[in-house]
């Protein structure tokens, strides 16, 4: 199967398709385009009046209101400018766990490519980052539609390894990032939690808004196993013989503690937080994803 | 000390490894799975771990401590000893006594009571099998109690019940191999004989706790006014915990049966016609009209005779005449028509008859004719013989009974006699008290001082009237009356009917006068009515002429006039050789019945001379194909010969060996108790009244489970259930804490 078949789901992408990605802070595109930008430009969007004052473009001037008040008035438009995104997605071992019919490093590469042609669509611009336990690819940030196929081919990774710094990937995206854009990080957060807030904190104070997708096999959350069954690690070497019923508890018990802490570190760093079965279908899972962020983004 | 009823069952404890294979096949088969949240795993397990390993554990040993439980009850254990006791777990010992006497024959339809019996006997082994504790079973059949004499031998000694004993409709098990073979008895033995020997025949009992049933018909004869049943069931109650009363009747049926069955006392000899009495009891509620009744002589027909009606509760007897040409012994049964008890319906008699019934005739005076006349008439020439021997013999010859023996005549005739001697007086009364019969001709000799002195003696003596002295009975040419006027006196009885008799002919002329008649005594009051006297004839002016007594078992007659002239004119009328022969037969010996109260159960008894006969014989019972050899045992009388279980009513052919070998064939006849026929019946209510007191339980044959008492099951088997219920739970409580429930709100996320 071809990297673009296996990440690119025409049905998801038609459904998603009318959604809208938008930046949920004021973002500094270069393009003109759907998001608000921190300048006033040549746009159609009117904000406001304002006395004209020395060195104001004369152009801008409106008239109509000098006529009746006899004061000179400028016209003030928003300028709009376009996104620049970047999708950080684990391609680590422990991703190619998977109990349906997509493992978790299929889903999350789907996700990704799926949002990479949303944002692509709507003229924004995407790269991407694929990493386990550094960065492997990266794909700068380009909004060309044809940018697409790099990105599907930075995900289509091979031998996958394990994950170790968190920190430092996150680091090294946010260096390879000067200006303040979009950063999805799409990973199972199998990692080092204080290197994992750290690397949040870090890229939040640089500016960017931040989206995690948490995706989680219904397996690692519900841990519904019954009979006799050993456990081995695909990213290290532990194993685990056991009666996994009766682990259950203490197993969801630690699985608790773990996404109770990944929610309220992402809460405290403002960054946004959705956790995302395999199970669920893709395009439902980012259409309740995207038209919520939608909604916050109307409420700013 | 701990036992098992069911040892082999102990190697089920085998499975107890069941719940340890599962858990190691488990291992072997579990399934791998590459994980990605190990680090979530591995915290789990750590946290966990100990626990878990520790309900894990406690759990596979509940299993398999359920198992082990669950082989344990099947194996059925009891604890021996004292502690056992106090558990309750004792034997309990089911005792039953069923009721085989002939009334349980009883049929209807198909089946008979007796089967009916049977199968409750199955039904309450059937029942102990399925009871938890360990349970033994006796079986004892009334007759083989009764026949036994203290020794009974019952068919089932303490059994263990088990599956191999009985075992639901299994016909192989033991019990059934024993039950099979057995049918209703011809006994009549009542369940007090059975009663007494389960004292002997059973240990003390102590440690078990015995169930006494009475598997019976419950007939009123047995049941009804029996106080040493009740003391022994009384008895039996301080024994036993339970006392059942296993009814196998349900209706009253009627029933006849033959009670008797001999030969009217009188000439029975080889050669005459003799006649047979058979008497027949209803033991119905309905009248049974017009009954026939089959004959038998010597296993050949004799004819029917039909029978009056027979009210209920009732007998009635038949008469028919036997004949045998040949003297010896001849067999004589007769039988009733089938009704629901059959056993009864026949009687069997053994008739041992001589060639000649020698009869004494003593004459008292020689010149004169009496003694003659009497000897004609008992053996008058003729083609019809009479079978009777007379001899005449002098007054002196009643002096020496040690050479004369009386005792081997049937009677003796005193014709004319004056006087006797002491001794003959003495020898005549001991002969008349042991069963002869005696008969007084009076006459011209007869010295009426010494007839009353010596022989009537007021009464003690052997003669029953005082003679007064000769009277003349004078002619009455006008008179219409006859000279004799008969009675319905045995004697007499047969002129009774007769329109033109004989006896009307006779005239009297004279006549001995009685001093004192017996007070108000009728001719037709029973003639054994002791010590009756009474009056068969009387002359037409009302003085008696012939009066008999009953002396001792023997009877004495007299005759107050001389058949001949100048007396009167009787010995040239028939009806003095009827009169004669009449009386032969009413006075012979009645010692010598043909006995048919021979029963079963009661042995058959021979006493041989140890000069002619060797000390072995060999009997034939009825229906058997083999003798049974007999070894005789010397008694003062010579030998004694005991077959000592008559159990089959019938004919029982004794084989007797004479020293020189020569065989000498002999009958005995065994006949059924008939009150055994009586199919009345006591019920619970009655039951109850009479035992007043006894506990007991009254069932009827298709529901004879005893009543569930604590003490009969097993509690230890109890204990061990109720330990398994506490286990049952326990595992189940234990594995549902051993696996994640979600909680009720839904899953965690």
């Amino acid at each position: 199967m071809s990297a673009s078949k296996r990440f690119l789901h025409p049905e998801a992408i038609q459904r998603i398709s009318r959604l809208d990605l938008r930046a949920r802070h004021i973002v500094e595109g270069f393009l003109s385009g759907e998001h608000r930008s921190p300048y006033f430009g040549q746009s159609i969007e009117f904000v406001q009046h304002r006395e004209y004052t020395a060195g104001d473009d004369l152009r801008r001037v409106d008239w109509k209101v000098w006529a009746k008040q006899d004061k000179y008035y400028v016209k003030q438009y928003e300028e709009e400018t376009n996104l620049r995104a970047t999708l950080v997605v684990d391609v680590s071992a422990g991703m190619q766990y998977g109990s349906g019919p997509l493992n978790k490093y299929e889903y999350a590469s789907t996700v990704a490519v799926s949002l990479a042609y949303l944002l692509l669509r709507q003229q924004d611009a995407v790269g991407c980052v694929a990493f386990d336990e550094k960065v492997r690819r990266t794909v700068p940030i380009r909004s060309r539609i044809n940018h697409l196929q790099s990105i599907i081919t930075a995900l289509d990774a091979s031998a996958p390894r394990d994950k170790t710094d968190i920190a430092k990937v996150l680091l090294d995206v946010a260096q390879e990032t000067p200006r303040r854009g979009l950063i999805t990080i799409i990973s199972d957060l199998f990692v080092d939690r204080p290197a994992l807030l750290r690397g949040l904190r870090l890229l939040k104070q640089r500016g960017h808004d931040v989206m995690v997708f948490h995706i989680m096999d219904d397996d690692e959350l519900d841990f519904n196993f019954t009979g006799a069954t050993r456990f081995e690690g695909l990213e290290g070497p532990d194993s685990l013989n056991c009666n996994p019923r009766a682990l259950r508890e203490g197993y969801l018990e630690a699985m608790n503690a773990f996404l109770e802490e990944v929610r309220r570190g992402c809460s405290q760093n403002g960054c946004d937080y959705a956790l995302i079965r395999t199970s669920q279908p893709l395009d439902a899972a980012l259409a309740a994803y995207l038209s919520s962020r939608l909604g916050m983004h109307h409420r700013n | 000390m701990l036992s098992f009823l069911n040892t082999p069952l102990l190697w089920g404890l085998a499975a107890v490894s069941v719940p340890v294979i599962i858990h190691l096949i488990n291992l072997m088969r579990h399934r791998r799975v590459r994980w990605a949240a190990m680090e979530f795993l591995l915290a789990g397990q750590r946290k966990h771990s100990t626990w878990i390993r520790l309900k894990e554990m406690l759990l596979l040993l509940l299993r398999m401590a359920a198992v082990a439980a669950v082989v344990l009850i099947v194996a059925r254990p009891r604890l021996d000893g004292g502690l056992g006791k106090r558990l309750g777990d004792v034997n309990t010992h089911h005792v039953v006594l069923l009721d085989d006497s002939f009334s349980m024959s009883d049929r209807f339809a198909e089946r008979n009571v007796f089967d009916q019996a049977k199968a409750a006997v199955e039904r309450i082994a059937q029942a102990a099998l399925d009871e938890s504790s360990a349970q033994t079973f006796t079986l004892l059949r009334t007759s083989q109690a009764a026949a036994s004499q203290g020794a009974a031998k019952p068919d089932l000694l303490e059994e263990t019940v088990n599956a191999e004993f009985v075992f639901r409709d299994r016909p192989d098990r033991k019990l059934n191999r024993v039950l099979e073979p057995i049918g209703p008895s011809e006994s009549a033995a009542g369940p007090e004989a059975a009663l007494r020997s389960l004292s002997t025949l059973l240990k003390s009992g102590d440690g078990e706790e015995r169930i006494l049933y009475i598997v019976s018909d419950f007939r009123a004869r047995d049941w009804r006014g029996t106080p040493e049943l009740r003391s022994l069931l009384a008895a039996q109650e301080k024994r036993s915990a339970q006392i059942i009363f296993v009814n196998c009747v349900e209706t009253d049926r009627p029933n006849l049966a033959v009670t008797s069955l001999a030969p009217k006392s009188g000439t029975v000899t080889a050669g005459v016609h003799f006649e047979v009495q058979v008497e027949a009891r209803n033991f119905g509620l309905a009248t049974a009209e017009r009954t026939a009744v089959d004959i038998r002589s010597d296993g050949d027909s004799g004819g029917t005779i039909f029978l009056d009606p027979i009210p209920p509760g009732k007998s009635v007897v038949g008469k028919f005449f036997a004949f045998f040409s040949d003297p010896g012994e001849h067999k004589l049964s007769v039988e009733l028509p089938s009704d629901p008890i059959a056993t009864d319906n026949r009687r069997y008699c053994v008739v041992d008859l001589p060639a000649k019934m020698p009869v004494l005739v003593i004459d008292g005076n020689p010149t004169s004719t009496e003694a003659a006349d009497v000897a004609w008439a008992l053996a008058p020439a003729g083609p019809v013989a009479s079978g009777i021997a007379p001899q005449v013999q002098p007054p002196s010859f009643l002096i020496d009974d040690e050479n004369h023996r009386l005792a081997d005549y049937w009677a003796v005739y005193l014709a004319n006699v004056k006087e006797l001697d002491d001794a003959a007086v003495r020898n005549l009364e001991a002969y008349a008290n042991a069963g002869g019969g005696v008969c007084f001709v009076v006459g011209n000799q007869t010295s009426v001082p010494f007839f009353n002195d010596k022989l009537h003696r007021d009464g003690a003596g052997l003669f029953p009237v005082a003679l007064d002295s000769e009277k003349q009975l004078f002619r009455d040419r006008e008179a219409k009356a006859f000279d004799i006027v008969g009675s319905s006196h045995p004697v007499f009885a047969r002129f009774a009917d007769e329109r033109n008799s004989f006896l009307r002919d006779v005239a009297i002329d004279r006549y001995f006068g009685v001093r004192e008649l017996p007070p108000a005594l009728a001719a037709d009051t029973p003639a054994d009515a002791e010590p009756a006297v009474t009056i068969a004839a009387t002359l037409r002016n009302g003085a008696p002429l012939a009066v008999e007594r009953q002396f001792g078992k023997g009877r004495v007659m007299v005759l107050l006039t001389v058949p001949s002239a100048p007396w009167s004119d009787w010995k040239k009328n028939p009806s003095f050789v009827i009169t004669m022969l009449e009386t032969q037969s009413h006075i012979a010996r009645r010692d010598r019945q043909f006995d048919d109260a021979r029963l079963v159960g009661s042995p058959i008894t021979f006493v041989l001379d140890a000069k002619i006969y060797q000390a072995n014989i060999n009997i034939l019972p009825p229906r058997g194909s083999e003798t049974v050899p007999v070894p005789g045992v010397v008694v003062p009388d010579g030998l004694k010969f005991d077959y000592p279980d008559a159990a089959q009513a019938g004919f029982y052919q004794a084989e007797l060996i004479r020293l020189d070998k020569t065989a000498e064939l002999r009958q005995a006849a065994v006949n059924v108790d008939a009150g055994e026929g009586d199919l009345a019946r006591v019920g619970e209510s009655e039951l109850r009244e009479r035992l007043d007191g006894l506990r007991f339980q009254f069932r009827a044959a298709d529901r004879v489970q005893p009543a569930e008492s604590e003490s009969s099951s097993s509690m230890l088997s109890s204990l061990i259930l109720y330990g398994l219920i506490v286990l049952l739970l326990g595992e189940q409580a234990l594995a549902y804490a051993c696996s994640y429930h979600a909680p009720r709100k839904g899953a965690a996320v």
